[in-house]
């Protein structure tokens, strides 16, 4: 793994990661070193915050990453319209959070604060645009942080998605029409084409 | 954005007649131009936007405004007023790739970067549903505050459901002009603003209107050919309030309006395979939900296009089909 991975991997623990850096690393033919360095640097970091440590054997990312896989692909993407972050996605990562929970009640030695409902609740939080900030963990591994950790998962998923040419171009060409007709409906307006960031004649 | 201001232009016969209830025939007197002498009522949040869409129509103004709406910033030039007798709307950006809009009467012209897309751009009576306002918007005055270096009178307006946005306005306290607009999420999030820096309102200038040359050298091109789609589709569910606005329009698209908020819903046939499922966009404010529809061996493609919540899109689009009777 390039040092320049692993400092990007270092940015984006510190939220200093722009989106060209997340773009690289998701993008990273070596994910399970770019997974494996999120991990070290997470650990050596609460271990040197004396952060209670008693979960960090915990690893749920497998199961997210099922979960994910098995979502629909929105068919809209690239620079213009911004596909939206399913809500089912949300849900169905707040299922599998809500799973590794209830692993940890049941461990023996395991005193976790909070319910698994609680933590479900969680992850339906719409992901903040630019800058991506990835959630802090608390004082201690409990079930909230690592689900707030979690709920950023399906706002990164866009940035892999392959865009839709036709799609984007069929959008912006019915956004001039729905423009128009918005203006006209409204008696007059040309300022609602503040809208139409550009012309798609055919 | 400024939709709510075109919007509110439907609602002049409606306000106009409440402002006469209210405040006599004061407010309803043609001589009330002349707002400083004439004093018009100012007391309650009607008869400001009754003010406010009387004097859109009417108002001659030029100034700058900015666009905001996520992370993008735009700031744009705004000419509004008539050249002889005749209404003229210019809108220019002066960001980026050179665009521009240009109304004289029906005639409607794009410019983008030196070629022009013309359209008719044809008045027509809407229909008249706003009589409904009140049972879906909580329309309140919020105060005085201060826009473009004038003074304002802020105005709430707050959805009853959650079908639609809200919208939080800044009105010109001596013209009643629109200085501000914001376009509200359900948790108070600002979706877009539009805010003019500065503005001169009185008679526009010969070099404002002058955009013969621009429009003359800009290269024609051809708008888009519409694909035919079968007649008789529709929407089994719209939200409370919602009526279609035109029905001369070709029958591959629909626009809906409350009143303030616009929904256009497309259909196209599509070429096998079929593009995958169910998608969601947003372009600022813009959402579209885009979803497969077949009938009769043949595909197509649904579109819910508006300045509406995701759940309303998708409750329109999934209610689309050729046997609704809206």
């Amino acid at each position: 793994m390039s040092d320049r991975l692993r400092e990007s991997v270092s940015a984006l623990l510190d939220g200093e990661a722009d989106e060209l850096e997340l773009r690289r690393l998701l993008a990273s033919a070596q994910q399970d070193e770019v997974r494996s360095a999120w991990r070290d640097y997470h650990l050596q970091r609460d271990s040197l915050a004396g952060v209670d440590m008693r979960f960090a054997h915990l690893d749920i990312s497998g199961r997210l990453q099922a979960a994910l896989a098995d979502e629909k692909t929105p068919t809209v993407s690239g620079r213009w319209w911004r596909p939206l972050t399913s809500v089912a996605v949300a849900a169905s990562v707040a299922a599998v959070v809500a799973v590794g929970v209830r692993n940890f009640n049941t461990a023996p030695s395991s005193v976790v604060p909070g319910s698994a409902a609680e933590v479900a609740q969680v992850p339906t939080a719409a992901p903040a645009a630019g800058r991506v900030y990835p959630a802090q963990p608390g004082p201690t591994l409990g079930n909230v942080a690592v689900s707030a950790q979690l709920s950023d998962v399906p706002a990164l998923q866009p940035v892999s998605l392959n865009p839709d040419e036709l799609a984007q171009e069929r959008l912006q060409r019915y956004l001039l029409r729905h423009t128009e007709r918005a203006a006209l409906t409204n008696g007059q307006g040309l300022i609602n084409f503040v809208r139409v960031s550009q012309l798609q004649p055919e | 954005m400024l939709r709510p201001l075109f919007a509110l232009l439907l609602l002049v016969p409606l306000l106009t007649a409440h402002a006469e209830n209210r405040a006599g025939q004061q407010a309803g007197d043609p001589s009330a131009h002349k707002p400083a002498v004439q004093s018009p009522d100012k007391s309650s949040a009607d008869a400001w936007l009754a003010r406010f869409s009387r004097g859109m129509a009417e108002l001659s103004y030029h100034g700058v405004l900015t666009y905001e709406s996520g992370d993008r910033l735009e700031a744009l030039r705004v000419t509004h007023g008539r050249v002889d007798g005749v209404p003229f709307e210019r809108l220019e950006h002066l960001d980026g790739d050179r665009r521009e809009v240009i109304r004289r009467g029906e005639q409607l012209t794009c410019i983008y970067l030196g070629q022009r897309l013309s359209r008719l751009f044809r008045q027509r009576a809407a229909a008249n549903n706003l009589t409904g306002l009140a049972a879906h918007y909580d329309v309140r005055m919020e105060g005085e505050g201060r826009v473009a270096g004038r003074r304002t009178m802020g105005i709430s307006i707050s959805p009853r459901d959650e079908y639609r946005f809200g919208y939080r306005l800044a009105l010109d306290y001596d013209t009643g002009l629109l200085l501000r607009s914001e376009l509200l999420s359900a948790d108070g999030r600002v979706l877009e603003r539009f805010q003019f820096i500065e503005v001169t309102l009185g008679p526009l200038k010969p070099e404002w209107v002058a955009t013969e040359s621009l429009v003359k050298n800009a290269a024609p091109i051809d708008a888009p050919a519409i694909a035919a789609v079968p007649a008789g589709w529709g929407p089994h569910w719209l939200p409370a309030g919602f009526v279609q606005a035109q029905t001369h329009a070709p029958e591959d698209v629909k626009t809906y309006s409350d009143g303030l908020a616009v929904m256009s819903v497309f259909v196209e046939p599509a070429d096998e395979p079929l593009p995958s499922a169910e998608g969601r966009a947003q372009q600022g404010a813009t959402v579209a939900f885009t979803k497969p529809l077949r009938r009769q061996d043949r595909s197509y493609i649904i579109t819910v296009m508006g300045e509406v919540p995701q759940a309303t899109a998708a409750g329109v689009a999934n209610s689309i089909d050729w046997s609704a009777r809206p």
